[in-house]
C-alpha cells in the first residue's frame, strides 16, 4: 500500500506538467516512481527524472511555452498571486509540491521583483516521512522540556523532513511529554508547503506556519503575537537569523533549526555557526547520516 | 393581394428594424458587463489576490447571457490566454471592441500591476463605447427607422 502511494505521489507530481509532456512523465516504471525525487524540465533539452542514482532522461523535448504552462499551471493561471514566492525563484503547489524556477530575474532597486522568459523548473516530489523523527524526539527532552536543537546534515541530506516530522511530533506531543505550542517560520516554503494558506504536509494540531516570511523577520512576529514554545525555522544561513534565533531562546521559547553541515565538527569550522554554537542558544544536535541505505539520527549534547 | 403583399413588406422592414435595435441593445449591455466586471476582477486581485479560475467562476455566476458565456470559455483549457482569445473571438461585439478584449490574453500571465493596469484600459474602453451608444441612441433609433420605412416602401413600389 505505502509502495502504491509513493507511485501515486509521483503521478500527482507530474499532473502539474504540461499535458504534452505529462505522458512521457507518467510512463515512467512504477519502481522508479516510487523513487523518483524531481522532475526537471530545461528548454530544448530532454525531460529528467531525479533518481538516487542521478538523472533519467524522459523521451519528451521541453519547449519554452512548457515552461510557461508550468507555471501557469502550478500558479493555477494566477502568477499575481504566487507573486511573493514567484519572486524568490517557486511556487508551492497544492498536494505538497514545490515547483522551483529558473529564468530572467527582473531587478529593481538591487531586488528581484519577478521571473520571465523561465529556463528551467524542477519539480520537487515531496515525501512525508512519518517515522524520520521517532527515535530522536523522544530524545529531545531535557527536566521536561523540549531542549534547543540543530538538525545537522549536507545538502540533500534530509535535514527538512526530519525538521517536519519533528514539528509534527512535538505539537502532536511526544510521550510522556505532551502536546507543545510551534510556530513554523518556513521562509522557503518547503516544510509546511502552503498553498493559499492550507498546509499540504502535516505538521500537526498545534503548528501555526508563517510562510514565505524571512526568518529575522517572521522570529519576532510569532514572538508577539502566537505565544509559541517552540519556534522551528529551516536553514540558519544569516547573520540576523542568528540574531533572531537568540531573541527567540531570551524570550523562552526553545528553537529547532537546521543547519547545512556534516557534523558538529564541520559546524564548529564555519565562522557563522561557530558564533551560534558560542551564543549557547542550542543544547542538542541531531546528524544526519546515512548507513546501509538508511538514514541515522545521531543526537548529541553540544 | 397587392396591398397584402405591401403589407408584409412592410411587416419584413419593421422586424428587420427590431432586430437591428435588439442587436445593439444587446451589445451596449454587453459592454457595460464586461466593463464593470473586469473593474470587479481587478478589486478582487487587489484586495484578495483571488485567483483567476475563483474570479472568472464568480463572474460567469452573476453575469448573464453573452458575458457569462465569455467568462465559462475563458476559464477552460490548459493555455488560458488562447481560451480568452477565442472567447473574446466569439462575443457579438464590434471588431475593435473583440480586440482590445482579446488583447488581455497577453496580460493574464503578468503580475498585480501589469493586469489591473490592463483590465483598467478595457474596461473604460468598453464603457466608454457603452456611453456613446447612449448619447446616438436617438439618431440610432431614427436611422433605423427610416431605413426600414423607407426600404420596405422602396421594395413594395418596385415590386408593384
Amino acid at each position: 500500500m505505502e509502495r502504491n502511494n509513493e507511485a501515486e505521489r509521483y503521478d500527482r507530481a507530474a499532473a502539474v506538467l504540461p499535458s504534452r509532456l505529462r505522458k512521457a512523465a507518467l510512463a515512467l516504471p512504477p519502481e522508479k516512481k516510487r523513487l523518483a525525487e524531481e522532475l526537471r524540465l530545461r528548454t530544448g533539452r530532454p525531460v529528467t527524472v531525479l533518481l538516487p542514482g542521478g538523472e533519467e532522461e524522459l523521451d519528451v523535448t521541453a519547449e519554452p511555452e512548457d515552461l510557461e504552462t508550468l507555471c501557469d499551471l502550478a500558479a493555477e493561471f494566477s502568477r499575481y498571486a504566487a507573486a511573493e514566492t514567484l519572486r524568490q525563484g517557486f511556487i508551492p503547489v497544492r498536494g505538497g509540491f514545490r515547483v522551483g524556477l529558473c529564468g530572467t530575474a527582473v531587478m529593481k532597486d538591487g531586488i528581484n521583483t519577478n521571473l520571465v522568459h523561465l529556463s528551467s523548473a524542477a519539480i520537487r516530489i515531496g515525501r512525508e516521512q512519518p517515522d524520520a523523527g521517532a527515535s530522536a524526539a523522544p530524545q529531545l527532552f531535557r527536566q521536561g522540556d523540549f531542549a534547543s536543537t540543530l538538525l545537522l546534515s549536507p545538502p540533500g541530506g534530509g535535514k527538512t523532513t526530519l525538521l517536519r516530522d519533528l514539528v509534527r511530533r512535538l505539537s502532536m506531543g511526544v510521550e510522556p511529554y505532551g502536546p507543545r505550542r510551534v510556530a513554523l517560520i518556513d521562509e522557503r516554503g518547503e516544510v509546511a508547503v502552503c498553498v493559499q494558506g492550507i498546509p499540504q504536509m502535516d505538521v500537526g494540531p498545534h503548528t501555526d506556519v508563517l510562510d514565505a516570511c524571512p526568518k529575522a523577520i517572521g522570529i519576532p512576529m510569532v514572538l508577539r503575537a502566537m505565544n509559541p514554545q517552540i519556534i522551528a525555522v529551516d536553514e540558519i544561513t544569516l547573520r540576523e537569523d542568528l540574531q533572531a534565533v537568540s531573541m527567540a531562546a531570551g524570550c523562552g521559547a526553545a528553537v529547532l533549526a537546521t543547519v547545512h553541515a556534516a557534523d558538529i565538527e564541520d559546524l564548529r569550522r564555519k565562522p557563522l555557526y561557530r558564533d551560534l554554537l558560542e551564543s549557547g542558544v542550542f543544547r542538542l544536535a541531531v546528524t544526519i547520516s546515512q548507513e546501509d541505505g538508511q538514514r541515522r539520527y545521531d543526537v548529541e549534547e553540544l | 393581394m397587392k396591398a397584402a403583399g405591401a403589407a408584409w413588406i412592410l411587416l419584413g422592414a419593421v422586424w428587420w428594424g427590431w432586430i437591428s435595435l435588439s442587436e445593439r441593445r444587446r451589445r451596449r449591455a454587453l459592454l457595460e458587463e464586461l466593463g464593470r466586471s473586469l473593474l470587479r476582477m481587478s478589486e478582487e486581485i487587489r484586495t484578495d489576490r483571488t485567483p483567476m479560475p475563483s474570479l472568472l467562476r464568480q463572474r460567469a455566476a452573476e453575469c448573464g447571457g453573452d458575458a457569462a458565456a465569455f467568462f465559462r470559455r475563458a476559464g477552460t483549457g490548459e493555455d488560458r490566454s488562447r481560451s480568452w482569445e477565442q472567447a473574446a473571438e466569439a462575443l457579438p461585439l464590434s471588431p475593435q471592441e473583440r480586440q482590445v478584449l482579446g488583447k488581455l490574453a497577453q496580460d493574464l500571465r503578468g503580475d498585480e500591476i501589469r493586469i489591473r493596469r490592463a483590465f483598467a484600459h478595457a474596461a473604460g474602453y468598453l464603457q466608454q463605447n457603452a456611453r456613446e451608444m447612449d448619447r446616438t441612441y436617438r439618431e440610432d433609433l431614427r436611422r433605423t427607422a427610416a431605413l426600414a420605412l423607407c426600404g420596405g416602401i422602396m421594395l413594395a413600389v418596385f415590386l408593384y
